[in-house]
């Protein structure tokens, strides 16, 4: 995420890690699985209607549909430069 | 030291109950994967292990595939939805709920996917992970096809394989452990070289299966 800020130009913009450590707050911090990437607390990444708000992993797709625990680099670079209107 | 057996009798999806016993009834080799529908790591590898499950299927070995995760935690771990993928085809093998976790904490599963491999006299010849990378389907499960390789007394596999089968060896992700020092009832499973780095701290036995903790 911090190469994906500096690469758009943005390295004044500060990431914030949060650790989610039980159900209680994972409901209350609407998480769906780790990893999740905010900004300004609004998903990066759309969620998926049937995600539940748990402690657990988060499956993503790839770009060609594999499954995989962390986002798609190029698509969460895409979605963090629309955000920032770049 | 607590002895307990592996043996298992569960429900499977689709219908009726499967034991360990009747999957591994006659066979050279037999395939236990702990596995489940919401784990990221679990669905990248099942592709690869349900290929394992056919390209083996007429060569002895048999195969079988136990989600351990409590379904009120995990609704996508629902017999359910184990019932659902299992009508869509996903699973070439029977596919069991291990509803009260018991048997995953007998094995000492650790994470999803965790591999087994049995010989024919039932001792435990690998666990681990299907191969090293989850992210690289050309790894084509090479550990789990290199343990399974290893099954026949002769040393000498039934029919050609692929060459890629490499031996199992320490891996950038995950690790494997080959061992003949368990067996299938009455010792307890070797406590380390589990599939350990992805999910090292999902705990099936205590329905945890991505909880880092």
């Amino acid at each position: 995420m911090r190469a994906i800020l500096d690469d758009l130009g943005l390295a004044d913009v500060a990431i914030e890690v949060s650790w989610i450590e039980d159900d209680e707050t994972a409901k209350r911090r609407r998480f769906v699985g780790s990893p999740t990437f905010r900004i300004d607390d609004e998903e990066l990444i759309p969620t998926d209607e049937a995600d539940t708000y748990a402690l657990t992993c988060r499956v993503y797709r790839l770009a060609d549909r594999r499954f995989s625990p962390t986002p798609d680099p190029a698509q969460l670079a895409q979605a963090t430069a629309a955000r920032f209107g770049r | 030291m607590t002895q307990v057996s592996l043996d298992f009798t569960l429900p499977a999806a689709g219908g009726g109950d499967v034991s360990l016993a009747e999957v591994r009834d006659g066979r050279s080799a037999t395939v236990v994967v702990f596995t489940c529908n919401h784990c990221p790591y679990a669905l990248a590898w099942h592709e690869r292990l349900q290929q394992v499950a056919r390209d083996y299927a007429d060569r002895g070995v048999g195969f079988v595939q136990i989600n351990p995760n409590d379904p009120v935690k995990y609704p996508k771990d629902s017999f359910d939805a184990m019932t659902r993928r299992v009508e869509a085809g996903e699973f070439a093998s029977a596919y069991l709920w291990d509803e009260s976790q018991q048997v995953a904490r007998n094995w000492r599963a650790k994470v999803t996917p965790h591999v087994f491999v049995l010989d024919s006299s039932g001792a435990v010849a690998y666990q681990g992970a299907p191969d090293d990378d989850y992210g690289d389907e050309s790894l084509n499960a090479r550990w789990l096809r290199a343990a399974l390789e290893m099954c026949w007394p002769d040393g000498l596999p039934p029919a050609p394989t692929p060459s890629r089968a490499a031996a199992p060896s320490n891996g950038r992700r995950h690790d494997g452990a080959f061992g003949r020092d368990a067996r299938l009832v009455g010792m307890p499973l070797p406590s380390r070289g589990a599939a350990a780095d992805a999910c090292d701290s999902r705990r099936l036995g205590t329905s945890r299966c991505c909880d880092r903790g």
